[in-house]
């Protein structure tokens, strides 16, 4: 909060509105980046671990992050996307998050 | 080398010497001891984009990810301290239970020694031969990478 002038001339205290990018809730992606090292086979493993993804659709994310660079594994609130990049990272993947434009 | 599987686990025999120092170089491998290495295995969720975000990682999450890695290179530091020899063979056991501690590990000394010698997909896909220290860490990698399949096949995530 911070002190203003009232139209009277009287100091009045406003409380600033804070919106948060919690409180606007714009959908926040899970990206994993390529590296030269991590297996195929791992990498694929690791997202039907932590997505519960079936076989076919972890093998297409890991073939997009190994030939694209990199993948969009997930989409949502940014609390739980946080929760996705902590648990990949736990699996030593380049895993990070960023606003869904 | 033979790779006997079990329910109980993994025993891998007839080992030659060099196989068996490979094995008992793993936890120093794994170690994040450099700058390049502990930046590739304690990467940030924002990448710097974030530098607030990327702090609070580093202050709130990074030290439980410490914590939880040194467990399983612990677990593999045991197990090849108690690698057995009989003659000039090498045996080493290691049990289910211990089997995805094993998993990290390879990865994280793979990974390690690829950000410590500048590893590039090039080195990965042959694309050129690397030399003196870098050729050695890709023979390395590309072992604890034949072990980490290995067990991966046989073990859930």
């Amino acid at each position: 909060m911070k002190p203003t002038r009232s139209a009277t001339g009287g100091d009045v205290l406003t409380e600033e509105e804070t919106r948060t990018e919690e409180t606007l809730d714009v959908p926040w992606n899970v990206v994993v980046r390529n590296d030269p090292i991590n297996l195929m086979e791992y990498v694929a493993r690791v997202f039907m671990a932590v997505f519960a993804f079936p076989r076919q659709k972890a093998e297409v994310h890991m073939l997009e992050v190994h030939q694209k660079g990199r993948s969009i594994v997930w989409t949502g609130t940014r609390e739980r996307a946080e929760l996705f990049v902590q648990q990949l990272h736990t699996y030593l993947l380049l895993a990070s998050i960023e606003k869904s434009r | 080398m033979e790779i006997h599987v079990s329910e109980r686990g993994f025993v891998f025999a007839e080992m030659e010497s060099l196989i068996a120092e490979l094995l008992r170089g793993l936890p120093a491998c794994a170690d994040p001891d450099d700058e390049a290495s502990r930046q590739r295995i304690f990467s940030t969720p924002t990448g710097g984009a974030d530098a607030e975000a990327d702090r609070e990682w580093r202050e709130e999450v990074e030290p439980d990810l410490r914590e939880l890695f040194q467990s399983h290179v612990d677990v593999v530091a045991a197990d090849v301290a108690a690698i057995r020899q009989s003659g000039e063979r090498f045996t080493l056991s290691i049990s289910a239970e211990n089997s995805r501690a094993w998993i990290h590990t390879l990865n994280q000394a793979r990974l390690a020694l690829g950000a410590r010698h500048g590893v590039t997909d090039d080195d990965t896909a042959g694309h050129r031969r690397p030399r003196g220290p870098k050729a050695f860490a890709m023979m390395q990698i590309d072992f604890y990478g034949m072990l980490l399949s290995a067990i991966l096949e046989r073990t859930e995530l």
